[in-house]
């Protein structure tokens, strides 16, 4: 089975829709990670040292990944308004829990860093499914803040 | 008259087998065929099955540890939150093991990567990475490698 055949696997989406993988295997970041522009952090909302900013609300809620990228920024709804001339974050999850990050790229589509494993380039709702349930907050910033949250 | 007694045959000795090829053959299933040839004469002998050296049993630890990455893995592959990927069943399972499991996982950890200092930290109670390198993976994975070798669990 191929790394494509995997993916599509696990995101049966992307089997009807463009998308590619644009990155070579790295554990070294996450989907939130690279969402704000980390590819050396990995952070998830957690007590647990090191996976998350300390000063930063640490319960498994969309709400404290939504604090982290507040503090980047953005800002929560009109993501339609806001896309014309910003940046996009959007939120997935299911059952009340967040389960992915993925951020929007300049020309519309949006690009995701599947766990441990690969960055790709997708269109927004073909990973909604069984894993990462679906989009559940869009975030929109209008101009670039800085990158670097503090860490825990 | 003397009654007449018909002469008692002397037993034939039986002639000296002495084998004049022996073939060994091992088939399906473990099966044996020895082929033993006489003086023109084929006996043939199945005695099976055939005795293998004495494979090692598994480790029992070992393979129940193989087998919940395996499945840890394949089964968290895309999963992004570290929440989920710790808490999922094969990974409670492992820390389960307890410290048996401890040089296996710092094992893994070295050869392979992932996400173990949760499991690391619930089976220790302690947690060797220095503040600063909180969230840096690479050097979480160093520290705790250290940890390992100073205390004699890995090489």
């Amino acid at each position: 089975m191929t790394r494509e055949q995997r993916i599509e696997g696990a995101f049966p989406g992307l089997r009807t829709s463009p998308w590619e993988i644009t990155s070579p295997r790295d554990e070294r970041y996450n989907c939130v990670g690279w969402a704000a522009g980390r590819s050396d952090r990995r952070w998830w909302p957690s007590p647990s040292p090191g996976d998350w900013p300390a000063d930063l609300p640490s319960a498994n809620s969309v709400e404290s990944l939504i604090a982290l990228f507040a503090r980047l920024g953005y800002v929560l709804g009109e993501p339609a308004v806001r896309a014309q001339s910003g940046e996009r974050i959007a939120i997935f999850g299911h059952a009340g829990r967040p389960t992915h990050v993925a951020r929007q790229l300049g020309d519309g589509r949006w690009t995701s860093k599947l766990g441990a494993e690969q960055d790709i380039v997708h269109e927004l709702r073909a990973i909604e499914g069984e894993v990462y349930g679906s989009v559940v907050a869009l975030l929109a910033r209008h101009a670039v803040a800085p990158l670097v949250p503090s860490r825990g | 008259m003397a009654a007449m007694t018909r002469p008692v045959a002397k037993p034939k000795p039986k002639p000296k087998l002495t084998p004049k090829r022996v073939t060994i053959r091992d088939g399906a299933a473990g099966a044996r065929a020895v082929t033993v040839q006489m003086d023109g004469e084929r006996r043939a002998r199945h005695i099976g099955p055939r005795r293998e050296p004495q494979a090692r049993a598994p480790d029992p630890i070992q393979a129940r540890f193989a087998a919940l990455v395996r499945a840890w893995r394949a089964e968290t592959m895309c999963m992004s939150s570290l929440i989920d990927i710790a808490m999922h069943p094969t990974y409670q399972q492992i820390i389960g093991m307890g410290p048996p499991a401890l040089p296996l996982i710092l094992r893994e950890l070295g050869e392979q990567g992932g996400e173990w200092f949760w499991a690391l930290r619930a089976i220790t109670g302690e947690d060797p990475v220095p503040p600063d390198a909180q969230g840096d993976l690479q050097r979480m994975r160093n520290a705790w490698l250290e940890w390992a070798r100073l205390r004699g669990h890995v090489a």
